[in-house]
């Protein structure tokens, strides 16, 4: 099963909500390694989305390694190994955290509080 | 070949309704015209040819209608060339119509219909002439003015096949030859055949002509 | 990528408006708009790609060849007019009677199949069909002959807003088959923002652009900001600009360079394509 939330007011475009969609679900381990993905036509029917759009959100998850396309066969989740996702993973983590730094730079925000801030939460969440 | 049919088709089934109304007010019309003539007959083989021709073109040309012909996967010569192939089986159920009409008659005793093989035929011949006239003028007038065309055809046909006998003795010489089975030689024959085909056929690339060009 | 329509340089006069040097290709495989406001062309176009009107001046190619000279190629369009042509006295059952022999591919139970979903009887008169579902029963029967190329003449006017999408989820399904094409003539543009694979716009008769959507989408933008930003040198961007009391709203035909301009000091959206047409078609003379 896979879920893909499209959103028509978020300004970001339908292809590139389609790529993170199918990232996150392939690095959260809910889509594994070899599972197929519904054909490019199919998703763009089931989406009512246009096909070029489609194709485009499948051409840059190709391009990321999470996919690979096989002539007349469609689409599967690419069988990179379990140190790739981790790699991967944790470059999305690292994202996350420039936001965090990015976002308490403008609320002026100094480093030295943010990592407080950090910990107490952490300690909150371990109870 | 079977598009023509299918064409064909498709007209009788916009027309078949006008025999559906018609024919028994036909009947009804023989029935109070007692001054039965031998003509009688071009009222049911003339007329209700012509009212099938004239009522599937009519039908053709309402609202966008022509348009349904023109979608369909055929060329436009074919749909110009089933409307004049349309009046042979026109022609046909006319005629068997008559026949029939006269035989019953005969039978009950009425020699009403009077039935002359002649006539027949002057009958028969009068529906694509009448159709060579009025399918060009359908074509050139387009949508709006085939409606006049069609009214003054209508017109022009129910009181001709009304009053034929009249028409025919105010030529000179046709109501001897249909009545009196006079023969006229092969020459005259031919000559008329001649004159008949060529007239149907120009008739026919006018229309061409007219039609294929046209914006729809 | 093969083209199963191309245009070339069409041009024709008529009373109202002209065609213009028309030029653009529809390729295979895809969902295609025609937009743009009432009497831009776009209705004449299809009926020029249907061979029901001829140009005076141009070229038109359907599957590589000429209707006109080869007509039977309209067994594998599926047409759709904008206005019904079928015979008023006729019923359902009857007009089928009439239309499939003409085609090698009907499928009847394609046909009662789609009569049902949309609820429509073959009993019914023409006549008395409301407008939806005059264009219902021209859509099944468009859909009942395996054709290739769905031209569709404003297919949702008439239509209500639930058939509307369910005739998205009809079209999306017919374009599962990659060797299935559809044109599509519209002037409610939102119907064309998420399936509509190519755009053409057409205005006064001119094709503005003829484009894939994604791309159009990226490069025009919409511009929205305080009035003081509008000088002479900055209106030079936009193709149509709306000024209010509060504000203008406008269109740039070129991201990088609205950015340039704009960035930090005025709102940058993607346009839809409405925003588009509107812009476009208003020019400069837009105001409240």
């Amino acid at each position: 099963m896979m879920n893909i939330i499209l959103s028509n007011s978020s300004g970001e475009p339908i292809y590139a909500q389609i790529v993170s969609q199918i990232r996150q679900l392939i690095l959260q381990g809910e889509l594994v390694s070899g599972s197929p993905l519904p054909s490019i036509r199919q998703l763009a029917k089931d989406l009512q989305i246009s096909v070029i759009t489609t194709k485009r959100a499948y051409e840059e998850l190709e391009r990321e390694g999470l996919v690979n396309s096989l002539v007349g066969k469609g689409s599967f989740v690419s069988g990179m190994n379990q140190q790739y996702i981790r790699e991967q993973r944790y470059r999305l983590l690292e994202e996350k955290m420039k936001e965090v730094l990015e976002e308490s730079r403008l609320l002026g925000i100094g480093f030295a509080e943010m990592v407080d801030i950090f910990r107490t939460l952490g300690e909150e969440e371990q109870g | 070949m079977s598009n023509l049919v299918s064409l064909i088709r498709k007209d009788f089934m916009l027309s078949r309704n006008f025999l559906l109304f018609g024919v028994p007010y036909l009947l009804l019309i023989f029935i109070m015209n007692t001054k039965s003539t031998p003509f009688g007959v071009s009222l049911f083989v003339t007329f209700p040819a012509m009212m099938m021709l004239l009522t599937s073109c009519l039908q053709d040309i309402r609202n966008v209608n022509i348009r349904f012909s023109v979608s369909l996967p055929v060329h436009r010569r074919l749909i110009v060339a089933s409307k004049y192939v349309s009046v042979l089986p026109f022609i046909l159920i006319g005629a068997a119509f008559a026949l029939v009409l006269s035989l019953v008659l005969q039978r009950l005793g009425y020699d009403i219909l009077n039935l002359n093989w002649r006539v027949l035929g002057v009958s028969i011949l009068l529906v694509p002439l009448t159709a060579s006239i009025y399918l060009p003028l359908y074509y050139w007038l387009g949508p709006k003015g085939a409606q006049y065309v069609n009214t003054v055809f209508f017109l022009v046909i129910f009181f001709g096949m009304n009053n034929l006998g009249d028409i025919i003795s105010a030529i000179p010489g046709l109501k001897s030859f249909i009545l009196d089975n006079a023969d006229m030689g092969l020459e005259k024959w031919l000559l008329g055949g001649a004159v008949y085909i060529v007239f149907i056929a120009a008739s026919y690339l006018v229309s061409l002509r007219l039609f294929t060009s046209r914006d729809l | 990528m093969s083209n199963v329509v191309e245009i070339r340089g069409v041009s024709k006069s008529f009373e109202q408006f002209s065609l213009d040097q028309v030029q653009f290709e529809v390729k295979k495989g895809f969902i295609t708009g025609l937009i743009g406001p009432n009497g831009a062309g776009k209705s004449t176009m299809i009926k020029i790609m249907m061979d029901m009107v001829r140009p005076s001046g141009g070229e038109v190619r359907i599957f590589g060849s000429s209707l006109t000279e080869d007509p039977g190629l309209k067994e594998r369009i599926g047409y759709v007019s904008d206005e019904n042509y079928y015979y008023e006295n006729m019923t359902l059952r009857n007009m089928r009677k009439m239309i499939a022999p003409f085609y090698k591919n009907w499928d009847n139970a394609a046909f009662t199949r789609y009569l049902e979903m949309f609820e429509l009887s073959e009993k019914s008169k023409i006549k008395n069909l409301s407008r939806g579902m005059k264009m219902k029963f021209s859509l099944a029967v468009a859909l009942s002959h395996h054709a290739e190329l769905l031209l569709m003449d404003e297919p949702t006017a008439g239509l209500d807003p639930v058939f509307r999408r369910e005739l998205l989820d009809l079209l999306g399904e017919e374009i599962l088959d990659e060797n299935k094409s559809i044109v599509f003539s519209t002037h409610i543009t939102n119907d064309l923002d998420r399936i509509a694979d190519y755009i053409i716009f057409m205005n006064r008769g001119k094709v503005v652009f003829s484009d894939s959507k994604d791309e159009v989408l990226e490069r025009y933008v919409m511009v929205k900001g305080g009035r003081e930003l509008l000088d002479m040198d900055v209106r030079q961007v936009f193709v149509g600009i709306r000024e209010g009391a509060h504000g203008f709203e406008a269109l740039a035909p070129d991201r990088r360079e609205a950015e340039r301009v704009f960035q930090g000091i005025a709102l940058l959206e993607t346009p839809t394509l409405e925003d588009i047409m509107y812009f476009t078609v208003k020019g400069g003379k837009a105001h409240v």
